[in-house]
Parts: C-alpha cells; structure tokens; sequence
C-alpha cells in the first residue's frame, strides 16, 4: 500500500465518521421538527436584517433590505409539506415541538394563512428596495400573518 | 333564645338587603352626554385602541368588524362567553341607547340593570373620557348586525351570584389612575394603556377573588387558562427599548424576530392600527412603569 492509497483511505475514513456524526447531529430531535425550526430561524434571521432598518438601529441599505426581503418571499414559497408532516405535533413529540394537532386536523387555516404569508411577502419584496418608511409599511402585513399562525397553532 | 335568634336572622337579612341595594348596579345620568356629539371616525380609534374585537369577533375569523362574539375564556372561576355586540337590535346592542352604553362601558352595569362580570373590561374602561364613549358609540353602530344568540357564561358557585358583583365592585372598580403622568406623551400612553388598552388585565396578577393585585400591578400573571405565563411590562421583567415596543405593537416581532403569538396577536392585530405616535406613547408609558 503506497502513501497515496493510505491518505486517501484515511480521508475516506474521517470522511465518513463526520457524515455519520454530522447525521447523529442533525437526528437530535424529531427531523421534521428541527427542519421547521430552522427555517423559522431563516426567517428571523432576515427578519432582523430589515426590522434594525426598520426602527432605525441601523442605516436604511436598499441592496441589504431587497436581498433579505427577496429571502423572505423565497422560504415563504418553499414547498414544506415534508416537514409539516402528521404525526409530528406535540402530542407525539411532546418538549420537541411546539406546533398543535390542531394543525393538521380537518378545515384548519393553515393553508389559507400560508398564502397571506406568502401575497405579503411578495409586497414587502417590492416594497423593501423603495426607501426606509415603505419597508417599514409592509412588515405589518407580514408579522400579522406569522401572528395569525402562531396564534392558532403554536402551543403558548 | 328563640327570639334572639329570629332578631339575629332578621338583621342578617337585612344586612344582605342593605349591602346588596348599597352596591346595586351604577348608572350614569341620564344627561351627562347631552352637549357630546359623536364622531364615527374619532371612535374606530378608540375601537382599535380598546381592543373589543379581540373578545368580540368569531373564534374563527379574522375579521375584526364583526362582532358576534361567541369565543370562550377559561378562568379560575369559569368558562365566560363573550356576547353579541354587533349592532343587531336582538340578539346585540342595536337597541341601546348612549346612556346605556355608556353605564355598560363605565360602571359594568347591564340595561337590563344587572352587574357584569369583569371579564368586560370596565375595571379599565373606567377610565375612558366622555367623549370617547360618544365617539365610540357612534362608530360601533356603523358595524353590520349579526344575528347570532349570546351564549351563556359557565361558572360555579358562589362565582354565578350575579348580585355578588356589587360587593366586587366596591372592592375593585376605581376610576383613579395608577401612576402619574409627567408630560402630554405619558399621559396619552397612560390613557392607551390604563384606560382603552386595559394591559393591566392580564398583565397583572388577581387575588383570589378575582381582582387585580395593586401590589404586583404589570409584573405578570400565571395565565388564566392554566398552562402558561403572562410576562411582566415593568422594567425588571422587560428589558426592552421604547423603540422595541413600538415596533412589537405595531408589527408582532420581538426583538429577537420571534413574533407575537397568543392573545397577544389579537392585540397587536388592533393595536397596530393606531397611529405610529399614540404606539410611541404607549411605549413610554411601559417604559415609565416602574
């Protein structure tokens, strides 16, 4: 065995021990429920960008506010029934989660609410480029539909 | 002996006249509105700012202009069922007069001449000024009538004596402010929050009776329904900028972009319709509290 095939074999060897870690990792909770945990953090994470614009902690940037508006609109539209699935409510995963059965019982707005979600972030998105008083008019449309839901279906 | 103890009954009676006809349902006069003019526009203010549509709307609807009521509060006490207040002539308050309305919104006091529950903020509205009750009387009347029948409230005894609330009355309902108010800022923001806003009702612990805690006033309460806890306005539970909670009252988010969830969506639902200036007001006045 010459060196080149023993690097590459203990390249391929710590390779894989950190996928399978980096799997062990990400199989903490429930993954369906650490998926949408994790774009909620997306969401706040440019929700922040253009709320500290907003209030004025920090300096109004077009580009920064477009780009992270855009974002918005882009997890909004994401397809995300794989990890809304049935069966992942509090009352299976218990501390895991906090999104109620109520989700996924029958005539729940969920659906309804995620298209307000998305139509307000497609006018945020076109709002955010324009100047700092028209970014701050269109987040209320956006925290009333993040609102609504968390009202209905997340556990208090 | 025999004799002592009918005079003693007799006076127990008559004590429990006394008391109930002392603290009978409170109206106001009949002419204190008379020189008032009510201005519908002035009053959807005063609607966003009292939040009625919160209790009031359907369980299931976002629409906050009609008010069927119909949604249920699990309490210590009971369940309470939020009634009609559309301004339907029978089954809301189509038929009322102001001066109805207005002993409804300021005493707590039914036109049928009965006592309402806490639940209806009064405790707060209290404090309102007359001309908001005008205000708000002529914009409620503009709201569609739904024919939807009250239901009615689920609680235990002694809790379902109706009569009782006089006694409680005279124990809880003030119309005094609670903190001073230094400049024409804090004093509107005190009005918001005191009066119309009503904060103090869940954000304030209650006794075993029932009423607000004048000790713990807005350091948060255990929530009502059980599970859960209404966090704290004064500054060493809230540690948040005026700007914060202008901006929370206006748009759900919190400073950590996580967003308003709970009853208090439905308030910043209404609330967020008022002008930037009287959100900035409001949160002075949280920020003052002490």
């Amino acid at each position: 065995m010459n060196f080149t095939k023993q690097f590459a074999l203990v390249v391929a060897a710590l390779t894989l021990a950190g996928v399978t870690l980096a799997h062990a990792g990400g199989h903490d909770g429930n993954p369906a429920a650490t998926a949408r945990q994790a774009h909620m953090k997306l969401y706040a994470f440019n929700l922040d960008v253009i709320g500290a614009m907003a209030k004025g902690e920090v300096d109004y940037d077009a580009v920064a506010a477009q780009a992270a508006a855009s974002n918005l609109l882009a997890l909004a539209m994401m397809k995300q029934n794989a990890y809304w699935a049935p069966g992942t409510s509090t009352a299976e995963l218990g501390n895991a989660t906090r999104a109620l059965p109520s989700i996924w019982e029958d005539g729940s707005r969920l659906d309804d609410i995620g298209v307000q979600l998305i139509e307000a972030a497609r006018q945020l998105a076109s709002a955010a480029g324009e100047g700092q008083d028209e970014l701050r008019g269109a987040i209320r449309g956006v925290g009333g539909t993040c609102s609504a839901c968390h009202r209905s279906f997340r556990q208090r | 002996m025999k004799r002592a103890l009918t005079w003693l009954s007799l006076l127990g009676v008559f004590g429990i006249a006394a008391a109930l006809w002392l603290t009978r349902p409170a109206v106001v006069d009949s002419t204190r509105f008379a020189s008032l003019q009510g201005n519908a526009v002035q009053g959807e203010v005063v609607f966003w700012a009292g939040g009625c549509a919160s209790c009031h709307k359907a369980e299931t609807s976002d629409d906050d202009l009609a008010l069927p009521g119909g949604r249920r509060f699990v309490t210590q006490f009971g369940t309470f069922a939020a009634p009609n207040i559309s301004s339907d002539p029978t089954y809301g308050i189509g038929d009322w007069t102001l001066v109805e309305f207005a002993s409804a919104l300021l005493h707590g006091t039914s036109p049928e001449g009965h006592h309402y529950y806490p639940a209806f903020p009064y405790t707060s509205y209290a404090r309102m000024n007359d001309q908001d009750v005008v205000d708000l009387w002529a914009f409620m009347q503009t709201l569609p009538a739904l024919p939807m029948a009250s239901q009615p409230h689920e609680l235990t005894f002694p809790f379902n004596v109706r009569s009782s609330l006089g006694v409680w009355k005279s124990l809880f309902l003030g119309s005094a402010w609670v903190r001073p108010a230094e400049t024409p800022e804090l004093e509107r923001g005190r009005y918001l929050v005191e009066a119309l806003g009503h904060c103090t009702e869940c954000h304030t612990p209650r006794n075993f009776l029932g009423g607000s805690l004048a000790s713990a006033w807005m350091e948060g309460a255990p929530h009502p329904a059980g599970k859960g806890r209404i966090p704290g306005l004064v500054p060493s539970a809230l540690n948040w900028s005026v700007e914060d909670i202008a901006y929370y009252l206006e748009t759900g988010f919190t400073p950590d972009f996580d967003s308003a969830g709970g009853e208090m969506a439905e308030v910043v639902a209404t609330i967020g319709r008022l002008s930037p200036e009287d959100r900035l007001a409001i949160a002075q006045y949280i920020k003052a509290l002490e």
